[in-house]
């Protein structure tokens, strides 16, 4: 009689526990779905607002606060003038007796080509930039009408688009300095430098010019223009691929020299600011 | 002994079945929205780093041309300045590495989103969500490249603060030293502005998607 009650008690017992470790499974198998649900399908996160709208968290951007930095001129006591030759409306047949001057001379040059130049000559694009100088843009047809007449920027944009495109098939090289035919002012007002600016061009004018133009004849008047206008720390000097220069460019170089100058070729990496409006974007 | 390893086999089944049932519970795209914005969420821990980079450079910026102006004359003037700047150097580099461990956490959460992707129907914006976790991977790898080209960019000022710095120094040697963290910088700069694209391109196509899968949205937040 005792050991059937035992047994009875036992079996219940087994009941009982077997009740409790199937409720616990159970319990145990919703809390992991719960959870499982809520990491699979919000990640354990809330994104629902009380409206029942799912809050939306955008990924953020960097700011470019910063910019290229300058090279001083001056520094610790001591002063760098400097010199950058510039050449324009090349290549054409003047442009091999520069380079070679240049070669004496060890002195690397800026040369802003017409488009419809260098499509006569792609091989003088390539030698200026084997040779170490460096290749700028002036338009594909120094058109004045067609660059500065139309209403708009697209014209002058297009034809130094083009022309770049000019010296990266002859070279491999993507230039983005460019002069306007004429130079920058009074032509080139704000709205047109916002277009340039947003094509990702840098634009160079000049801060002495030579007047070759004016002394076809007489090319030692290009030196006397260079003795009276050579004053600044850095002079961007402003010549045209013609004979007169050829002529009086050996000349040109030993007298800015001698003012203790040193010649520099435009670098992307050193850029400052040449433009007669002293906009800083360009 | 043999009914503990049936019951604890018991409780291993009904673990996996829940979690089987739960991860087939939510639809692809809930569990792709989840993935984006569990990725965006995580990202904003980085947002004290975006403004820190931001802060550190345009000070840089102004410091170094103070260093220019003051030290016209002589160097001596700007020794604390430019060690003052030199210190924040290394701060510039933490900062974007930690922009870059936070990207890098955050990418775990659609890493393996593609396979959700697959699943979804065209009219459910199958190609907005596609759209979006490829920028998102593009932008990715890119802060990878980014953070790796940044050392290059703090170790170049970090040469050109100290030619700056030097009692021999000489114009040559600084030009130099400038035209190299210029070229650094250039190419830091191109990455930001693809890791920006890319940023624009993952938020505008994850909204596009958010629209064409029904998901009602509240545009409260942003990780920055």
């Amino acid at each position: 009689m005792v050991r059937v009650d035992s047994r009875r008690r036992n079996q219940r017992k087994k009941w009982i526990l077997r009740i409790i470790l199937l409720a616990l499974l159970v319990g145990i198998g919703f809390g992991v779905y719960t959870v499982g649900k809520q990491l699979w399908a919000h990640d354990g996160i809330s994104t629902t607002s009380k409206q029942g709208q799912h809050v939306v968290t955008s990924v953020a951007a960097f700011d470019t606060v910063t910019k290229e930095k300058q090279s001083p001129t001056m520094y610790n006591g001591m002063k760098r003038k400097v010199a950058y030759l510039t050449f324009d409306d090349g290549p054409n047949s003047h442009t091999p007796e520069i380079l070679r001057i240049l070669k004496e001379h060890n002195i690397k040059a800026t040369f802003f080509m017409l488009g419809n130049s260098m499509q006569q000559h792609p091989d003088l694009i390539k030698q200026i930039v084997d040779e170490g100088h460096y290749p700028a843009l002036h338009s594909m047809t120094h058109n004045f009408t067609k660059l500065y007449r139309s209403g708009s920027a697209n014209n002058f944009i297009e034809e130094q688009k083009e022309a770049q495109q000019l010296v990266k098939e002859a070279t491999g090289v993507t230039t983005n300095l460019i002069r306007a035919p004429y130079g920058s002012a009074p032509q080139i007002k704000e709205p047109f430098r916002d277009d340039i600016a947003e094509a990702g061009f840098k634009m160079w004018d000049w801060t002495l010019d030579t007047l070759d133009w004016n002394y076809a004849k007489n090319p030692s008047g290009m030196l006397d223009e260079v003795k009276r206008g050579l004053k600044k720390d850095t002079e961007v000097i402003l010549m045209h691929d013609r004979k007169q220069t050829v002529e009086i460019l050996p000349e040109l170089i030993e007298y800015i020299s001698s003012q203790g100058y040193e010649f520099e070729v435009y670098d992307p990496n050193a850029h400052f600011v040449v433009n007669f409006h002293h906009d800083e974007r360009l | 002994m043999k009914s503990w390893k049936n019951k604890i086999g018991v409780l291993a089944m009904i673990v996996a079945m829940a979690m089987m049932l739960a991860a087939c519970g939510a639809p692809s795209s809930e569990k792709l929205f989840s993935s984006f914005e569990q990725a965006a969420s995580t990202e904003s821990a980085a947002a004290a780093a975006f403004e820190e980079l931001k802060q550190l450079e345009s000070r840089d910026q102004k410091q170094y041309d103070t260093i220019l102006d003051k030290g016209e004359r002589s160097n001596v003037n700007v020794q604390t300045l430019i060690t003052q700047t030199m210190s924040t150097l290394d701060q510039r580099q933490q900062a974007m590495t930690k922009v870059k461990d936070k990207v890098t956490a955050a990418y775990e959460h659609v890493a393996k989103a593609q396979s959700q992707v697959d699943k979804l129907e065209p009219a459910q914006g199958k190609e907005q969500a596609a759209q979006a976790l490829t920028a998102y991977t593009k932008r990715y790898e890119t802060v990878q490249q980014l953070a790796a080209q940044y050392e290059k960019l703090i170790t170049a000022e970090r040469a050109l603060y100290e030619q700056l710095k030097a009692e021999q120094t000489n114009l040559k040697q600084l030009q130099q030293a400038v035209r190299e963290r210029n070229q650094q910088w250039t190419q830091v700069n191109q990455l930001k502005q693809q890791f920006n694209q890319y940023s624009e391109q993952f938020n505008t196509n994850k909204d596009a998607f958010y629209k064409a899968a029904g998901i009602q949205t509240d545009k409260a937040n942003s990780s920055k």
